[in-house]
């Protein structure tokens, strides 16, 4: 008994309980991102790569919260609760909100059409998942002009505005768009490595 | 600052009540939408060309609302840290250059475009508990279903603190190859996030927190004329710098 | 049955069984009313089935464990269980369980407190009424106004049982609720569960420990392989002998019996005790010896500096009131705290911080955190250096076997059970050559038989000539397998606390 009231429950719908599964493993990819955003406050170059290096590493919590709960809306909302994070901390934010709602319902439409437990959708999911913090050194870009103004206003000698210019020109846009996807697919790929080894073994996913 | 401010147990309630109620620290108590509204402005003004009077104009401004929010010490603290900054990006850096000109100018001049937006957050982020936040957010139309895990993400940073602690000292009594090491952290640390996961959701379930009732806003909320006085500033400071602002 | 006679039924099983996914039943025939106002207690060895009885009741069993197939009916305040909507249920039945960190949901207690009602939508003026008479009914004046992240797992604990109640449920449902606490905090939860009885709730309590509920309690029921065997009244459970306690597989009943110290006279402070008759395999200067030990938080030593030995072959039992710094001082032997002071000397030689940690093997409290390996081998491997070759190989042969581990090798230590990942840290520390042995709290939760086997366990690994100090709460292990007591105290508290 019970058990056709329990098929019906289990709907697509999120739960509470799933909710709360999504906020644990969103800590634990906030804590990785957060350290990344960390990092790229060092170097130029750190910041441009730092979505790369974020989507290396953050591909375990990712993973099993899409594992722990296959429905759609988990990416979405691991994706705005580090968002509406950095916009209260004050964090300058349109772009990464913009640019990780983008990402969230493009890897939430990739993970419904492989209905949601397939490995390589939620790799791909992930990867374009990863564009979301793109929108961190977005602003190099996007505010281009305003930066460059700022920087010579403030008395910066012409070699620094040259070494400016390559980093912050279209092609390093391109490459880290490129290295950010590279680096997801890498990611989920250490992520299953962990649940092979690991989580599957231990009966946890 | 989020692991520190945000984790806080919030100002306690005074008079009596023992749910909301707004900070009473300062002679302005604002609602954190208020404030909210404030970053959106905030955000608005980084990237908008303005002069450096201007811009000096809106940081004391913002500095003002601090210290009016009764956060007198965070006011001077973030005053006294943008003359820092401004004189590391317009003397120090120019002037004698190295290699930190070069690792941290974009850093800290973007540092200094979002300094509004910084200031703001730290004041929303001390006024209000992540419980009032995520009530403000509520009234906002922010879903449940992104506020729920919301909390629970804060609610885990402190418990994520101490079992890291924990892993790396059990680490340190065992000897373990460097090559592992960043394994041997991580397994435990996913295992012990998994099963708080399932512990927490049975006792949040049995608790009822899947009931399909609006939530109760026990944070009292409401929009006072203060806020609404503070809003219009900020539209106003947007609109002139958009106007008058000078260019940078 | 002093109260709940006449009363309406709250909680209704009938015919209820269990049965797994894989076919195992966990449950048979489970008849079990329980009237409002009355207090029953299911007791019995773990595995028998308490906590699955206490998920049919809660709702957990179906709506969390989909894989176990439920028959027979269950009632709970008229409501069908696998039938309803877990939050309609909630609004008759609170549930309090075994872990006190994964149970809160806010940030602080006062919202912790409101929490129920709250997803509820009752208006803000009622939830604080309803709060302040919980808060005033239970004396948990303590609990308000906290940061929950800065409070004991005691008040944690004492925490979720006063936001439970301030949803007014009918009945609440207990599994394991003190598995965690120290005896302070074990008080504590008894006089609140004392204070929602008189209110005329129903109480369902899973627990071992006899001590802590048995006065509550209007009836026990005993349960073994999943069936109801037997059943108690309060006297009926007083009047068990020791023995007939101890073949149904129960700890003690009596909180004088269950707190009494039978260990003979501390050997902290009387230092220079190490020439004391410790068995053949002390020699003198082997074995652990501290001196004006403590451990400075923020400048201030946690407990008053402790002269200690402990030879070679024997236990050393720590005890002490919640706060004490039991945890703390385990951790400065093995190294884990800056600021340790005085002196930690090992079989002679004086170990600095490092050493400590090269020396000591620590059992945690929760063991999972010191497990890294993707299997019980490589586990061992690790711990013997990489190496599970020849002459090692059969060394963790051996010790897997002695330590009842055998045929678990290619098991995942996450997947194991609370006891084997305990035995397997304890095999870990062996394979690296410590025989220095600290164990925190290592019977934590743990029913009669598994106790006494961890005691055998402990008084074994003495006898080869480990050198043991354990910290616990848990007198009839104590008394079990310590060869002497040290009563840690507050720094600034003089002399010992008081206990028994």
């Amino acid at each position: 008994m019970g058990n056709s009231e329990q098929k019906t429950t289990e709907s697509r719908a999120l739960k509470g309980r799933d909710l709360i599964t999504i906020g644990i493993f969103t800590a634990l990819y906030f804590v990785v991102n957060f350290v990344c955003m960390l990092l790229s406050g060092l170097h130029p170059y750190l910041w441009v790569f730092m979505p790369a290096l974020d989507a290396l590493l953050a591909g375990i919590p990712f993973m099993l919260a899409c594992a722990k709960v296959p429905k759609s809306g988990t990416v979405l909302i691991m994706g705005m609760v580090p968002s509406l994070v950095y916009f209260i901390t004050g964090m300058f934010t349109p772009l990464i909100l913009g640019m990780m709602v983008g990402a969230c319902v493009v890897a939430e439409v990739i993970r419904a059409a492989t209905k949601y437990r397939s490995f390589a959708g939620n790799t791909f999911a992930y990867a374009v998942f990863g564009f979301g913090m793109c929108g961190s050194p977005l602003p190099l870009w996007a505010f281009h002009d305003s930066f460059v103004a700022q920087i010579a206003a403030q008395g910066m000698g012409t070699d620094y505005l040259a070494a400016l210019e390559t980093a912050a020109n279209p092609a390093m846009l391109v490459a880290m768009f490129v290295t950010t996807f590279v680096a997801g697919l890498v990611g989920a790929y250490i992520a299953r490595g962990m649940f092979k080894k690991h989580f599957t073994k231990a009966g946890l996913a | 600052m989020i692991g520190e401010g945000m984790t806080a147990a919030g100002p306690v309630p005074q008079g009596g009540t023992i749910l909301g109620g707004r900070p009473r620290r300062g002679a302005l108590a604002l609602d954190p939408r208020t404030l909210m509204g404030v970053l959106l402005a905030a955000s608005a003004l980084a990237f908008m060309g303005k002069g450096v009077t201007a811009e000096l104009c809106l940081v004391v401004a913002v500095g003002l609302l601090q210290t009016l929010c009764g956060h007198v010490r965070m006011a001077l603290g973030f005053v006294a840290a943008y003359a820092a900054l401004m004189g590391v990006l317009y003397v120090v850096f120019p002037h004698v250059g190295g290699a930190a000109a070069t690792m941290f100018t974009i850093s800290f001049t973007f540092a200094r475009k979002i300094y509004l937006c910084l200031m703001t957050g730290a004041l929303l982020v001390s006024d209000s508990s992540v419980h009032r936040i995520s009530a403000a957010l509520a009234k906002l139309k922010v879903p449940q279903s992104v506020l729920i895990p919301l909390t629970v993400t804060f609610r885990y940073f402190p418990t994520l603190k101490e079992e890291a602690a924990h892993i790396r000292d059990a680490m340190s009594l065992r000897s373990i190859p460097a090559g592992s090491r960043a394994e041997c952290f991580v397994v435990p640390l996913v295992m012990s996030a998994t099963s708080t996961a399932d512990e927490l959701s049975r006792a949040a379930t049995c608790r009822g927190i899947e009931n399909p009732a609006p939530s109760t806003d026990t944070e009292r909320l409401s929009m006072r004329a203060a806020d609404w006085a503070v809003l219009a500033i900020s539209a106003l400071a947007v609109a002139a710098v958009a106007l008058f602002g000078g260019s940078a | 049955m002093r109260r709940g006679k006449e009363r309406e039924t709250v909680v209704s099983l009938s015919g209820v069984g269990c049965t797994t996914a894989s076919g195992k039943r966990i449950l048979d025939g489970i008849d079990l009313d329980v009237r409002r106002g009355e207090c029953v207690l299911i007791i019995g060895r773990s595995g028998s089935g308490k906590t699955t009885v206490t998920k049919c009741i809660n709702g957990l069993i179906p709506s969390f464990e989909s894989g176990i197939e439920l028959e027979g009916q269950v009632r709970v305040c008229g409501l069908d269980p696998s039938a309803c909507e877990m939050y309609e249920l909630a609004e008759h039945v609170g549930s309090v369980f075994q872990n006190p960190k994964s149970q809160f949901f806010c940030l602080t207690s006062n919202d912790e407190l409101a929490f129920g009602l709250e997803t509820r939508g009752v208006p803000v003026d009622e939830i604080e009424r309803r709060i302040e008479e919980t808060v005033e009914a239970l004396g948990a004046q303590r609990l308000v106004g906290r940061d929950v992240s800065t409070m004991s797992g005691g008040e944690k604990q004492s925490l979720v049982f006063a936001s439970v109640d301030v949803a007014q449920p009918d009945v609440l449902v207990l599994d394991e609720p003190t598995a965690n606490l120290d005896a302070s905090s074990v008080r504590a939860l008894h006089d609140e569960i004392a204070a929602v009885l008189a209110a005329g709730k129903s109480v369902v309590i899973a627990e071992h420990r006899l001590y802590f509920a048995a006065d509550l309690a209007d009836r026990a029921v005993l349960i073994e392989g999943g069936r109801i065997v037997r059943e108690f009244s309060p006297e009926e459970l007083f009047a068990l002998s020791d023995k007939e306690r101890e073949i149904l597989g129960l700890r003690a009943v009596d909180p004088a019996e269950a707190l009494k110290v039978e260990v003979g006279a501390a050997a902290g402070r009387a230092a220079g005790r190490s020439g004391h008759a410790a068995g053949d395999r002390a020699k003198a200067g082997s074995g652990l010896v501290l001196s004006s030990f403590t451990v400075a938080r923020k400048g201030m030593p946690v407990f008053a500096p402790v002269d200690a030995a402990v030879p070679r072959g024997r236990v050393l039992g720590v005890l002490g009131e919640n706060g004490a710094g039991k945890s703390t001082f385990l951790r400065g032997i093995a190294g884990l705290e800056r600021g340790s002071l005085g002196e930690v000397s090992f079989d002679g030689t004086p170990l600095a911080r490092k050493q400590c940690r090269r020396t000591a093997a620590l059992v945690m409290q929760d063991v999972n955190h010191q497990l890294f390996s993707d299997s019980v081998w490589n586990e061992c491997a690790l711990a013997i250096g990489g190496r599970d070759d020849g002459e090692a190989a059969s060394r963790v042969r051996e010790l897997l076997g002695t330590l009842d581990l055998s045929g678990l090798e290619d098991v995942h230590p996450m997947a194991l059970s609370g006891g084997q990942k305990q035995r397997l840290s304890i095999a870990c520390a062996l394979l690296s050559d410590r025989r220095l042995l600290l164990l925190d709290e290592p019977t934590s939760g743990l029913d009669f038989d598994r106790m006494v086997e961890v005691a055998r366990l402990v008084r074994r690994l003495a006898d080869d000539g480990a050198c043991i100090v354990l910290v616990t709460h848990d007198l009839e292990f104590l008394n079990r397998c310590c060869d002497d007591v040290l009563e840690l105290a507050c720094a600034q508290g003089g002399n010992g606390g008081a206990h028994g």
